[in-house]
């Protein structure tokens, strides 16, 4: 097999993983080395799917020993399997590097064998990359359940970032459709890194010529809707990741039906809003303040289809509103739909010098649309009227409707 | 109607800061043009400017005093900008600048104020946005490319490249200015091109056909959404990015 038939295979194979991200990093560069990592992440292309491509994002293999019943590459699933070797990688990621076609490597595999002998192949590629090419760009590997922590801690003394995919919410859905991992080979590899970054950035402080481990810390994916976890359970567990092993992302990938496993739910199209309201969920718990006990509750531990999570929360908060634009402060103001950090900074710096009006604010591009419901300019309310049916009906998300009314999963009545 | 007089200048920094100087001892309305500007409504009289360092000097030191540099510095991203109201612009937020000091950025109640923030964050946008779509073509030990942006960013991404690629050989062409970076593997200069750009670059050498697969084989077709691709990576720059030309 050529190698770009290979590169077919192991690209393909490797895009359902929705990571791009290419930020962060400190990583002190090597010199006479060829290339840096941006702390603030490039992108280098965009795919027809809108996803930014910043790294070269390949399974090393496809080859697998496990058997998980969402994952396209489970051993009994029937597809061409491929295979690159640590130096074929190496090579790939400098040539594409120098051109300018990404900022470095996203690495990851299927279980070759078992899960060390796979990690210690990886280590290769990256060895390679880091010390016979001097690259100083960015590389994010995955950790392969089960990996002993030995080579865990090898890996990440020379890579940006690593991350262990939790996949799935819980125990019980894990057991039901990855029956060969278990939540504690994933846990326990990430609060592995994590006392280690911790450790590392203490040593820092004292050695400052310690090597950096994972200097872009670590993240993690999840498979949304190919088990019956709600909303409310996800966002739960995407806080306590943030909290307990300070996870830089989670990210939510909306299940793409793959096989026809009984224990499968039968869709036609992935849950793409679904997916994308998490999202929006998730910048909320991570920028904005929130807590995932704000969002949702038991009674309703979904996310509204006809409004973002925000203005869901606002329009079962008025009483926090309206809020006056000249004299609130900050965190107040980031609550308000159709306003964000950007046009929070904006308004602090114009009320220093000038008062506002409602005029303003749109001149500042605030989205007003939305925003103009829940404020007040110098005292004026600016929206119509302010009342809950009112701003309830005028306030539904038309994209979103037009977006589920072609799914099939939503009745008649949820419109 | 016409009491407003139009002065152009020969597109230098410093020929814009003479023209600022020129404006100010002007007593009526001013519009600043580049030389090659379209200009609208060519019924003013126009005035070619002289640049003059000296006065170009006067006016850059003083302004720079009431400032700080950190304005300075966005004054010059909105002069690489390539809107023909980018020099009358500059010239509204220069007298701006003395009224209000340093304060003037906070003052985004003025449309000039909110114009000249819009226009430098397109320039600097730009130039982080050329930073991922620039597309290198390996000609022999040299990396080549081609660009052209809609503003003149090509010193903008100087830093960028020579401390990546710093031990390369290199050259960014923009084809549109006819200007050109090279970086011989330890410094870099700017010259113009006068000779046609390279056309013969049709032939694909493995890494560039691998590029294309790869970029072919990482979409996923159950989410294709061309609108959202556009808005990220708009079609003006596809013809220079070899998985989209």
């Amino acid at each position: 097999m050529d190698i770009v038939e290979k590169l077919a295979i192991l690209s393909d194979a490797a895009k359902y993983d929705v990571s791009c991200s290419s930020s962060g990093s400190t990583r002190t560069n090597k010199n006479n080395g060829i290339g840096n990592a941006e702390s603030s992440g490039i992108c280098h292309s965009f795919t027809t799917d809108g996803r930014c491509i910043s790294l070269l994002k390949i399974l090393m293999t496809n080859i697998c020993s496990y058997d998980c019943v969402y994952c396209i590459n489970r051993i009994s699933s029937d597809v061409r399997r491929a295979f690159l070797s640590p130096s074929e990688i190496a090579e790939l990621t400098i040539n594409f590097y120098k051109r300018n076609y990404i900022e470095g490597l996203f690495l990851s595999s299927a279980v070759y064998k078992n899960p060390d002998y796979t990690m210690e192949l990886i280590i290769e590629a990256v060895t390679l990359l880091r010390n016979a090419y001097n690259f100083n760009g960015y590389i994010h590997i995955k950790v392969i359940p089960g990996t002993k922590t030995e080579l865990i801690a090898r890996a990440g003394r020379l890579v940006d970032r690593m991350s262990v995919n939790m996949e799935l919410p819980s125990e019980k859905s894990l057991s039901l459709l990855a029956p060969q991992k278990t939540l504690h080979n994933i846990m326990s590899p990430m609060s592995f890194i994590h006392s280690n970054i911790i450790t590392n950035i203490e040593e820092k402080r004292i050695f400052k010529s310690t090597p950096d481990f994972v200097p872009a810390g670590q993240s993690t994916q999840l498979i949304i809707g190919a088990t019956n976890e709600d909303d409310l359970k996800i966002i739960r567990l995407t806080e306590n990741l943030y909290k307990s092993f300070k996870l830089k992302r989670v990210y939510y990938s909306a299940y793409i039906p793959v096989s026809t496993n009984p224990l499968l739910p039968v869709i036609d199209k992935p849950p793409l809003l679904r997916e994308h309201r998490l999202y929006q969920a998730d910048w909320l718990l991570r920028f904005y303040g929130f807590k995932a006990d704000e969002l949702l509750t038991e009674r309703k531990p979904f996310f509204d289809t006809n409004y973002d999570p925000k203005t869901d929360w606002a329009l079962n908060h008025l009483g926090f509103f309206p809020v006056e634009i000249n004299t609130a402060p900050p965190r107040t103001l980031l609550r308000i739909p159709g306003i964000g950090h950007r046009s929070v900074n904006k308004i602090l710096a114009l009320r220093r010098v000038h008062k506002i009006n409602s005029d303003n604010l749109k001149k500042l591009g605030i989205v007003m649309k939305r925003a103009r419901h829940f404020i007040t300019c110098d005292g004026r309310y600016c929206g119509d009227m302010f009342n809950d049916f009112y701003i309830r009906n005028i306030l539904v998300d038309q994209k979103a409707k037009a977006l589920t009314s072609t799914t099939r999963q939503l009745s008649f009545f949820d419109s | 109607m016409t009491k407003v007089k139009i002065l152009t200048y020969d597109g230098s920094f410093l020929g814009l800061f003479t023209a600022i100087y020129t404006a100010y001892y002007l007593k009526q309305e001013v519009e600043i043009f580049k030389v090659k500007d379209e200009i609208p409504g060519l019924i003013s009289p126009t005035v070619m400017i002289e640049t003059d360092e000296f006065k170009a000097n006067k006016v850059f030191r003083a302004l720079e005093q009431k400032v700080g540099k950190i304005i300075m510095d966005n004054i010059y991203f909105v002069f690489l900008s390539d809107f023909n109201y980018s020099s009358s612009l500059i010239y509204s937020y220069v007298r701006l600048c003395f009224k209000y000091g340093r304060e003037v950025a906070l003052h985004l109640e003025l449309p000039e104020v909110l114009t000249f923030e819009r226009t430098r964050n397109k320039v600097l946008g730009e130039a982080h946005r050329m930073t991922g779509f620039i597309r290198f073509k390996k000609l022999g030990e040299i990396l080549y490319a081609q660009i052209e942006p809609d503003h003149n960013i090509l010193e903008l991404v100087l830093d960028h490249f020579s401390s990546r690629l710093g031990s390369e050989k290199w050259i960014i062409h923009d084809k549109k200015r006819s200007i050109a970076l090279i970086y011989n593997g330890k410094e870099s200069r700017f010259v113009t091109v006068e000779n046609e750009p390279i056309s013969n670059l049709q032939n694909l050498d493995i890494y560039e056909s691998l590029w294309k697969k790869y970029y072919d084989s990482t979409s996923i077709k159950e989410r294709i959404n061309e609108r959202y691709k556009l808005r990220s990576m708009p079609k003006r720059y596809h013809k220079n990015m070899l998985e989209t030309e």
